[in-house]
């Protein structure tokens, strides 16, 4: 197996990031290794998923388990790295639709945690801007992380009744408030809570008057 | 400052010793306190209410007193009658003793039965849990937030209900049950004994390691604590898959 089959198979079963050497490459197989892996990982999950599961994107999970990995990588052995850092963190060159969200989602969704791991260790470094442009885009699996909201686009995540629903759960696990206010959102997370919206989060009275008006 | 003249009232009651058995019956008012004398027999420490109260007014030749600064007036009366007497008191517990009647050796309902019965309840009580079908629950599960059900833990019966314990209950059309220790009752039912229900909880769930789960005619069944799961869509899924119902078939 190689290095990313090892560490992909690690980080999904055991939620931590083992690294093994410093390989940055990756052989084919192991891409379809990892690509049928990840696929069955995202059946177990998808039983948990509310309404209709959008269908498994492959290429978007491999490059969001591509990413995570070499995000690791390049984190921890800042030396050997220069010019070829936007090559190695290339964005997603598929569609970013409802599908690919949840399906990046699988290994991303581990991103926010790499990012502060990165912040911790040299808040000025490079890849931190990049890794939060991408997380920009991906931002059903950066909603742990405190991206701006103004920057965000909701067109896709609202297109899908699955991922929207998802998005709120996530929201409210994080107590995301500023989400939350969100004018796309609010009206889904308020329906989320019923009749108790206190009793589940206390602090969202602070945006009573929000939810009076929707 | 002056004296709160209402604060200051203690109420005593006395009566001839051959009545000692009759004022027996207040042994439940635990604030009082006895004591006896050669002929009569004291009881302080009442209530307004106590000294009032038709449970001491229906007790013949009792004469009621009220206290004030060492002086002894007969209650609605401004004369003091005498000095209050000094006495050793003993709580009533105590100081009026019940006596067990003799073993009756001729008494054959010793094994007469009760069985448990459920009433309708005066008194409001918060759900705890709810039985609904597993159709309902399917479709509440496939469009529901994942925080309605974090407090929510279940378990299938049957089948085809599922048994659902934690609060918020979920907004769906079922059987709701309130809780009592361990037994789970219909809503708006009590036992008609409560005295009796530590008893049964010994008698069919002694470890206590079930939930018991009361129908309106006061038949049970239980079930295991540890059967409870926490509820998700995956958790139903894999549960009604395993078996072998499902719901949408139905």
């Amino acid at each position: 197996m190689d290095a990313i089959q090892h560490t992909i198979h690690h980080l999904r079963q055991h939620e931590e990031v083992v690294l093994h050497g410093n390989v940055v490459e990756h052989s084919a197989e192991a891409a379809q290794e990892v690509k049928s892996f990840l696929e069955s990982e995202f059946q177990n999950e998808s039983l948990d998923y509310p309404h209709s599961t959008p269908p498994f994107d492959a290429e978007a999970a491999f490059w969001g388990a591509v990413t995570v990995y070499r995000a690791a990588q390049l984190i921890l052995d800042c030396n050997n790295r220069a010019d070829d850092l936007p090559e190695l963190l290339k964005a997603f060159s598929g569609d970013v639709t409802a599908s690919a969200h949840v399906s990046a989602d699988l290994c991303l969704r581990f991103l926010p945690d790499i990012i502060s791991r990165a912040q911790s260790i040299d808040a000025d470094d490079p890849i931190i801007a990049l890794l939060e442009a991408q997380l920009t885009i991906w931002h059903y699996a950066g909603i742990a992380h405190k991206l701006a909201v103004d920057s965000l686009d909701f067109n896709v995540i609202s297109s899908d009744a699955c991922l929207l629903q998802m998005y709120c759960n996530r929201v409210i696990e994080h107590k995301r408030l500023p989400l939350a206010k969100l004018a796309t959102l609010k009206g889904n997370i308020a329906a989320s809570f019923g009749a108790y919206t206190l009793e589940f989060w206390p602090d969202i009275d602070l945006v009573k008057d929000n939810y009076a008006k929707h | 400052m002056a004296e709160d003249a209402a604060d200051d009232l203690s109420y005593l009651i006395e009566a001839d010793v051959s009545m000692a058995d009759k004022l027996a019956t207040l042994r439940h008012w635990r604030n009082l306190a006895v004591a006896f004398e050669a002929e009569s027999v004291w009881l302080k420490g009442f209530s307004f209410e106590q000294i009032n109260a038709p449970e001491l007014r229906r007790i013949p030749h009792v004469r009621r007193y009220y206290a004030r600064a060492g002086l002894l007036f007969p209650v609605n009366s401004l004369l003091p009658a005498g000095r209050l007497p000094s006495l050793l008191w003993t709580p009533i517990e105590r100081g009026l003793r019940l006596e067990l009647p003799d073993f009756n050796h001729n008494f054959f309902a010793v094994r007469t039965q009760i069985s448990p019965r459920l009433v309708h309840a005066t008194e409001e009580k918060e759900a705890a849990a709810m039985i609904v079908s597993a159709p309902e629950l399917e479709s509440y599960l496939r469009t529901a937030a994942v925080v309605r059900l974090s407090n929510i833990r279940w378990t299938i019966l049957d089948g085809r209900d599922a048994f659902l314990l934690g609060r918020p209950l979920l907004p769906l059309p079922g059987a709701v049950y309130w809780r009592y220790d361990d037994s789970f009752l219909p809503a708006g039912l009590s036992f008609e004994a409560e005295a009796l229900v530590d008893a049964i909880n010994r008698r069919i769930n002694d470890k206590s390691h079930d939930w018991i789960v009361w129908n309106e005619d006061a038949t049970y069944f239980s079930i295991g604590k540890s059967q409870l799961q926490p509820l998700s869509l995956s958790s139903f899924r894999l549960s009604v898959d395993k078996h072998l119902i499902h719901p949408a078939a139905q």
